[in-house]
């Protein structure tokens, strides 16, 4: 049983090698390697449903063991990165084909999988941080794929991803110091005997590692130049799969590492979360109001998804820092359902880049009778992404909004509805600008996407559906991951959490049924009235005026102008802009450190005595600067 | 201990030279100077006053009155080192006079930071 | 049958060869350039069979003319020294299979016998166990060196060589001064026996000599701020040989500089004084390193921060410090190697220096851009490559105790890998991901100047899945040197 994680480990990363070989040979090889491995991939993680395997030494460093495990937590996790791999494959086919340098595509498609893999298995800190490193620079090769802009979109995350890395380094460096081993269990128990002060820096700096994955402000300002300029494919692995690493990495900092005890013992404090935690809420409830903000003000598809995918994270941060039951079940409950959902919207705009060649708002609209199979997998997306039932992402809103209201978090409560409205406000943009209104003109022979490129869409629409009407299906493994993390899980059934229970009662089949007899009823309406009469586009009258094809007749471009002139005040200081302004006075420091190579012999002559009479001299002192 | 004094003032105006001068041939005495000062400081190491060398002939010399002759060794050998490194230098002088026309450093300083 | 695991050979071999080449360059002229392969392919067998009795004994000695330490000249291969005599003889002996073709330049035999003599000379710095054989390695190998970085004869290589040797001669100067006090203080040049006799000595009488030999060494170790003749001096040199210079040679001297601080002087108390030294030149170079258009400066500037980051970690002072610094040392020397071979191929193709003018070269020239970013990667230190390993073992040295000064220090050094890191990513940003501005012919390098590279990144990949062995070794190296004993001991008890 021990070996298999090491299998299941290094499927992708033989499926990747496998594929890039193949290529060479033949196209079709390359594909029926690259589907193959990470359905492979897929499949195994079913045999580690509800396991716990705890242990697995695959080498020894430095007198520490490198250790795989996996639990119930990190199967949610290794099966979010395995499913939706798996689709961005089948989803790869169609939309990069012609492509130059598609092997390679697929060799890092594939690592990036088995990076993501690797840190959900990672069962010491060493294994995690080096896939933590592989992930993060494998990412960035996919990222700079995606044409001239990806370029310094990819520069930014590299250089951003690095900078968190290296603080998660430094974090655990000071642990190794401390335990000489760094299998999780030891971190635990030493992080449970050390001081507060230790602890504390522990935390901040691992968890401003975590933080940049996860792009909670203000450490997001890669996300969305990388997200948007990323190829298609990968967006919805970056955005579905790669920030829940940050997730992860988080529960089990919290809860893994520490617990809810501990780190209420470090700060003393009268909130109802612990100091530290309470700080990450705070910021996860900024990160979410203002990143709806500014997805409101968007004229790109991709990074108004983009930004949406920072503020919905931020809806899963709070519910993990919330230190409940209730709020990490719906925290985790909703890094699937976002996974899901944001993948879904950036497989459907994917396809629609892929038959307009645009993603400008703007320039697109009346898709709907074009490509109508894209259009259902956008409403499924936006549904479930506004929380509206009977989908998936109602539950775990719910969820979260119930968990702050136990704990009396009103601010909280208040940012997050803030952010669920908003979320209401560019979702319709969204749809409207997309797929209703009028069509343009170019797009008049637009055709739905192609099979394969259809197929993603539709499992992931269903699986809406099925973690929206079924959430106890999601809550299984949620609750035992809890039950691994020592925290009493909630209680809950098939359709929802009964009466009694620290949950107030939600039965979502009920809605849901009420729902469809609504639907019916209103579809009965629509059948029985009389029909509308359709008439063309152009068939229009216009006050005298000439309607010519090129008229717009509906707004698309500012949609929210009058709403930006209120918020934009807000962000006239952007930490992009701050991390720019380091980033070049650091630029100009350096310029003038490199002036001592002067190029003159005699300056570096004369060094060389300077350097002699301060070693003399120093030497002289003892030796001892300090 | 003259000879001590001698040698590190022979090493300072070596230095002096190739920090102050500009003429490379001015540069190259200095190189010569630093040399020449160490290997007299290291012959001077060796010596003993009144002593003789260190071979035994007829006659008997004490060994206290020989001359350690292992710092003449060095020296030979640090002697032929300093020649041909300062052949190279005179060969680079060459050359850099051919693409410059000068001999002021100064003017020779394409390469930097 | 004889015994040829005797580290003399190590020197014997190549100056023989490098003679024949001399005398043999008048009838032979095409057939001279092979004699380099030959003599550092005899030096790796050697080196081959030294391995098995250093793991075994710890220390393996020779002496000359038969007579014991520490009256005999004697060469001495500790671990350390093995470590290091192991890649300089497989770096000599993979570039010049490099130099076969990359040498087109008149006059081709003086190139060779000059290389074999650099080689040798980095050999000889390396295995000596007396000072004055120090520094007449020393003066071999900068000798040979100056005379390489001019060899092109243009411009630039005329003013980086003038630079390098009056700095090299000032450095070796200093270097002769310091040996020679220590002579007059203890009346010995053997290393054991010195370290030895100058227990004696108080901290303060000890610290001139000290000065003196540090500030020599580091003029060829390329600390700052004694490192400018650097920059110039490795892109001016032809590329196989700024793949020595950058590889084996800084290190050499890091190497004389390590040996002399622990094994004879014993200066713990120095050692946090010279993280000092580790820190700037890690900064310094890396912050140049970042401004630099033309890659072979850029790769020079690289090595400067990559010596400064293994010095720093040799001066930690710690047996983890020690085991990180061989290790990156390791990763250094091999990395930049491929490096500049790599490079010196791309450039050989596509006659530019400038990084803008690589743009399309991913696509064009597809293994050596594959070579490149596997080295670039492993120097960088991104996982699972080796210099992940070395990294990590330095950061975690350095943390062994937490305070504000390990804090510090690991805040610079994590900064300055995240600018060695932008600078590699625009590089490879530009290989691979940019469009030529005008498509112009581009050929991959000829086979014999690839396969040198390749058979360092295989050596890479290896060491990066398989780390283990070297790790170990490597913590067994630091001990032996941090223990002082087993050296001097073994030198002064005689075979």
């Amino acid at each position: 049983m021990d070996m298999s994680l090491g299998v299941l480990l290094a499927t992708p990363f033989v499926g990747g090698i496998l594929a890039y070989l193949g290529g060479k040979i033949h196209r079709w090889v390359r594909y029926t390697f690259a589907i193959l491995f990470s359905l492979l991939a897929f499949i195994e993680i079913f045999f580690f449903y509800n396991t716990t395997v705890g242990n697995y030494v695959w080498g020894r460093l430095f007198g520490s063991v490198l250790v795989l495990q996996i639990n119930p937590i990190s199967w949610i996790f290794a099966f979010i990165v395995t499913g939706i791999s798996f689709l961005v494959i089948l989803f790869s086919i169609n939309d990069v084909e012609g492509h130059k340098g598609l092997d390679f595509y697929y060799l890092e498609l594939l690592f990036v999988e088995g990076a993501m893999l690797g840190i959900t298995l990672a069962g010491d800190l060493i294994t995690f941080f080096m896939f933590w490193e592989l992930m993060s620079w494998t990412s960035y090769f996919l990222i700079i794929q995606g044409g001239k802009k990806s370029i310094t979109a990819g520069y930014k995350y590299i250089i951003m991803s690095v900078i968190g890395a290296y603080s998660m380094f430094v974090a655990i460096a000071m642990v190794f110091g401390r335990a000489h081993s760094l299998v999780f269990k030891n971190v635990s128990m030493l992080l449970s005997q050390s001081s507060p002060a230790f602890v504390i820096w522990f935390f901040v700096l691992f968890g401003i590692g975590l933080f940049v994955k996860a792009a909670v402000m203000p450490l997001h300002t890669w996300l969305p130049d990388a997200h948007s300029e990323a190829p298609s494919p990968v967006s919805p692995l970056l955005s579905g799969v790669l920030i829940k690493m940050g997730a992860y990495g988080l529960t089990v900092l919290f809860y893994g590492f520490l617990s809810v005890q501990l780190i209420g013992k470090l700060a003393p404090t009268i909130l109802p979360t612990p100091l530290l935690l309470y700080i990450v809420e705070w910021l996860a409830a900024i990160s979410i109001v203002l990143a709806t903000f500014l997805a409101i003000l968007q004229e790109d598809a991709k990074r108004l998804l983009a930004y949406s995918s920072i503020s919905q994270i931020g809806y899963v941060v709070l519910g993990i820092a919330m230190g409940s039951s209730l709020g990490i079940a719906g925290g985790l409950f909703h890094a699937l359902n976002h996974a899901i959902f944001k993948s879904l919207l950036f497989f459907v705009i994917g396809g629609v880049i892929y038959r307009t060649g645009t993603r400008n708002m703007s320039e697109l609209g009346g898709l709907i009778k074009k490509m109508p199979v894209s259009f259902i997998g956008a409403l499924f997306g936006i549904v479930a992404l506004s929380g509206v039932p009977p989908l998936n992402g109602f539950v775990s809103k719910w969820m979260i909004y119930e968990a702050l209201l136990q704990k009396k978090e009103v601010f909280l409560l208040i940012m997050a509805f803030v952010g669920s409205t908003g979320a209401f406000l560019y979702l319709y943009r969204f749809i409207h600008s997309v797929f209703l209104g009028q069509l343009p003109e170019k797009y008049k022979d637009v055709k739905e996407v192609p099979f394969l490129m259809q197929l993603p869409i539709w499992i992931l629409s269903a699986l809406t559906i099925v973690f929206g009407i079924w959430p106890g299906l999601a809550m299984n493994v949620i609750a035992q991951g809890e039950k691994f993390l020592g925290i009493t899980p909630i209680k809950y059934t098939l359709y929802g959490f009964p009466q009694g229970t620290a949950m107030s009662s939600l039965k979502v089949i009920n809605i849901s049924s009420v729902l469809i007899i609504a639907f019916i009823v209103v579809l009965a309406l629509y059948l029985m009235l009389p029909k509308e009469r359709f008439v063309s586009q152009y068939d229009t009258y216009a006050a005298g005026q000439v309607v010519t094809p090129e008229t717009k007749y509906n707004y698309s471009y500012g949609f929210y102008m009058f709403f930006g002139r209120v918020i934009n005040p807000i962000f006239k200081w952007s930490a992009d802009k701050m991390y720019e302004a380091w980033a070049r006075a650091t630029k100009v420091f350096g310029d003038y450190m490199r002036r001592v190579y002067t190029g003159n012999l005699e300056t570096y002559s004369s060094y060389i005595v300077v350097l002699i009479t301060i070693v003399a001299f120093v030497l002289l002192i003892g030796g001892k600067l300090w | 201990m003259i000879y001590y004094i001698g040698a590190f003032l022979l090493i300072a105006i070596g230095l002096y030279a190739i920090i102050i001068k500009k003429n490379l041939i001015k540069i190259l005495i200095g190189l010569d100077l630093i040399a020449s000062g160490t290997n007299l400081l290291i012959v001077s190491i060796g010596y003993v006053k009144g002593g003789t060398a260190p071979i035994f002939s007829k006659g008997n010399i004490l060994a206290k009155m020989m001359v350690d002759p292992v710092p003449q060794a060095l020296t030979l050998t640090a002697i032929v080192i300093g020649a041909s490194e300062l052949a190279l230098a005179a060969a680079f002088v060459v050359i850099l006079y051919r693409h410059y026309g000068t001999l002021d450093i100064k003017k020779i300083r394409s390469l930097k930071w | 049958m004889v015994n040829i695991a005797n580290p003399i050979l190590l020197i014997a071999i190549p100056l023989l060869f490098a003679f024949l080449i001399a005398v043999l360059a008048p009838w032979l002229k095409k057939g001279v350039k092979y004699i380099p392969v030959i003599a550092f392919g005899l030096n790796l067998l050697v080196v081959f069979e030294l391995i098995p009795d250093v793991l075994d004994n710890g220390i393996v000695i020779a002496t000359t003319a038969g007579i014991k330490p520490p009256f005999a000249i004697n060469v001495a291969v500790d671990r350390l020294s093995l470590f290091l005599v192991l890649i300089a003889t497989l770096l000599g002996f993979l570039v010049s299979i490099y130099n076969l073709v990359y040498i087109k330049e008149e006059p081709a035999e003086k190139f060779h016998i000059l290389f074999t003599l650099l080689v040798t000379g980095i050999t000889w710095m390396i295995v000596t166990g007396d000072l004055f054989n120090m520094f007449v390695a020393f003066e071999v190998t900068s000798i040979s060196a100056f005379g390489l970085v001019g060899f092109h004869r243009d411009k630039d290589a005329a003013e980086a060589g003038f630079k390098y040797l009056v700095m090299g001669s000032i450095g070796a100067s200093l270097l002769l001064i310091g040996v020679v006090m220590l002579y007059a203080a203890t009346g010995t040049l053997n290393m054991a026996d010195i370290a030895e006799k100058i227990m004696r000595f108080t901290f303060k009488q000890k610290l001139l000599p000290y000065a003196f030999i540090f500030t020599g060494l580091g003029i060829e170790g390329a600390l700052f701020p004694l490192n400018a003749w650097l920059p110039d001096a490795h892109p001016a040199a032809p590329s196989s040989v700024s793949s020595i210079l950058s590889g084996i040679m800084t290190t050499a001297a890091i190497y004389g500089i390590i040996r002399v601080t622990v094994t004879i002087f014993n200066y713990y108390q120095v050692i946090l004084f010279l993280i000092l030294f580790g820190l700037l030149t890690l900064m310094f170079g890396e912050t140049a390193a970042f401004f630099q258009k033309d890659i072979k400066r850029m790769l020079a500037y690289s090595t400067i921060g990559q010596t400064g980051l293994f010095f720093y970690a040799f001066s930690l002072g710690s047996i983890n410090g020690m085991q990180g610094a061989f290790l990156q040392m390791m990763n250094h020397s091999l990395a930049k190697a491929t490096l500049f071979l790599v490079v010196g191929g791309i450039i050989f193709s596509v006659g530019s220096r400038n990084i803008d003018d690589f743009a399309g070269i991913g696509r064009k020239m597809k293994l050596s851009a594959f070579l490149f970013a596997i080295a670039a990667f492993s120097l960088m230190g991104l996982p699972p490559f080796f210099g992940f390993w070395s990294k990590l073992k330095i950061i975690f040295a350095t943390l062994e105790r937490v305070n504000v000064y390990t804090i510090a220090f690991v805040v610079i050094v994590l900064f300055m890998s995240l600018i060695e890191a932008a600078y590699f990513f625009r590089v490879m940003q530009v290989m691979f991901f940019k469009e030529a501005k005008e498509e112009k012919e581009v050929r991959e390098a000829p086979a014999w100047m690839l396969i040198p590279a390749i058979t360092l990144v295989v050596i890479i990949l290896v060491l990066s899945f398989y780390p283990t062995p070297v790790i170990n070794f490597a913590h067994k190296a630091a001990a032996d040197l941090v223990g002082r004993s087993v050296y001097i001991n073994s030198v002064l008890g005689g075979l």
